[in-house]
């Protein structure tokens, strides 16, 4: 298998094959990784694209130093922690009443149901978790990335890391108790 | 005695060195309150592994068509001037400004076998320095264009 490095330096040239290979190998689990920061399909697969985009024109500026991955979910951490700021924004100008009065008088029987779905509650722990925590986490838990590697990635340290996780942990342990039967 | 809640999900992780590891586990076995918050924890970190296991049934998204549009499709499949350099791009731009003065010099007189006599020399003259593009209070950029394409407006 050709390394990341090469086709990143392949890339920077302009070779479109190169290229090609980058984003089929990895669009799965940069689109799984964003599916749970934001909790949404469609802003996911938006945001797979404008990370491929901007590996494509940052090329040139990438170090080859063995660390594609985490410079690539550098770049799609950034962009969704960015989207999930402008939508807080958005929500707080566009105050929707109705959404706000279903919310005082509880969930529907429909939103009940789906949230005995096991993995409608997961993501909705992880939706509930400051966005630092829930990027830490699923870097680690879904991605299989070393706390070494998410220091990188976040600008932090290792014991930085090791706190939002821990952080993380409880949270999701409060949330999910009584709603998910836990393995 | 010291708790160690706060590095259960570390040794869940497989981030402690064994020394580490070896010691927060004697202690899991004497205290029962972080005992059970270790219990509590693994329960939700391999919920969380099973939930992960479940991304791999992910069908791939198949991105590339898209993703292709916005980069190479960009230099090929736009307008044809916008080559995959800005060289190319300024080679273009220059040749097309070269070929627009010797047009606009052969246009008002008999062409390349004709002899221009003086009105129409006047008239070419009068032509460009009326025409709003070349005027110095209009501003329209081109003067800006002319330069970026290696070309000196000032003659």
């Amino acid at each position: 298998m050709i390394d990341d490095d090469v086709l990143m330096e392949r890339t920077a040239r302009n070779e479109e094959a190169a290229f090609r290979l980058l984003v089929q190998r990895w669009e799965k689990e940069v689109l799984a990784f964003l599916i749970h920061m934001l909790g949404s399909m469609e802003e996911a697969e938006d945001l797979v694209q404008d990370t491929f985009v901007k590996v494509y024109h940052q090329a040139g500026r990438y170090r080859p130093e063995g660390k594609f991955k985490s410079w690539l979910f550098r770049i799609a951490g950034n962009l969704a922690r960015s989207r999930l700021r402008r939508r807080k924004i958005l929500r707080w100008v566009r105050f929707d009443r109705t959404e706000h009065d279903q919310a005082d008088v509880g969930p529907s029987p429909q939103q009940r149901l789906e949230e005995k779905e096991s993995a409608g509650a997961i993501q909705k722990a992880l939706d509930g978790l400051p966005d630092r925590q829930r990027q830490a986490l699923l870097m680690h838990r879904f991605q299989g990335m070393k706390y070494r590697e998410i220091a990188d990635v976040m600008d932090t340290t290792v014991p930085g890391v090791e706190s939002l996780i821990q952080r993380s942990l409880v949270g999701l342990r409060a949330e999910l108790a009584g709603k998910v039967e836990l393995s | 005695m010291k708790h160690v809640t706060e590095r259960i999900h570390a040794w869940l992780a497989g981030e402690l060195d064994p020394v580490s590891a070896t010691d927060l586990e004697q202690h899991l076995e004497q205290c029962p309150d972080c005992a059970r918050v270790a219990r509590e924890s693994r329960a939700v970190w391999e919920t969380l592994g099973s939930a992960a296991a479940e991304d791999e049934q992910l069908s791939s998204p198949s991105l590339w068509p898209r993703v292709r549009a916005r980069t190479f499709g960009e230099q090929t499949g736009g307008s044809w001037f916008y080559g995959p350099s800005s060289v190319v791009r300024a080679g273009l731009a220059s040749a097309a400004v070269a070929a627009g003065l010797v047009f606009a010099v052969m246009l008002p007189g008999e062409g390349l076998n004709g002899d221009q006599n003086s009105s129409d020399q006047q008239v070419e003259t009068l032509w460009l320095e009326d025409s709003s593009w070349t005027s110095a209070d209009q501003d329209y950029g081109l003067d800006r264009m002319w330069l970026s394409a290696g070309l000196d407006t000032e003659g």
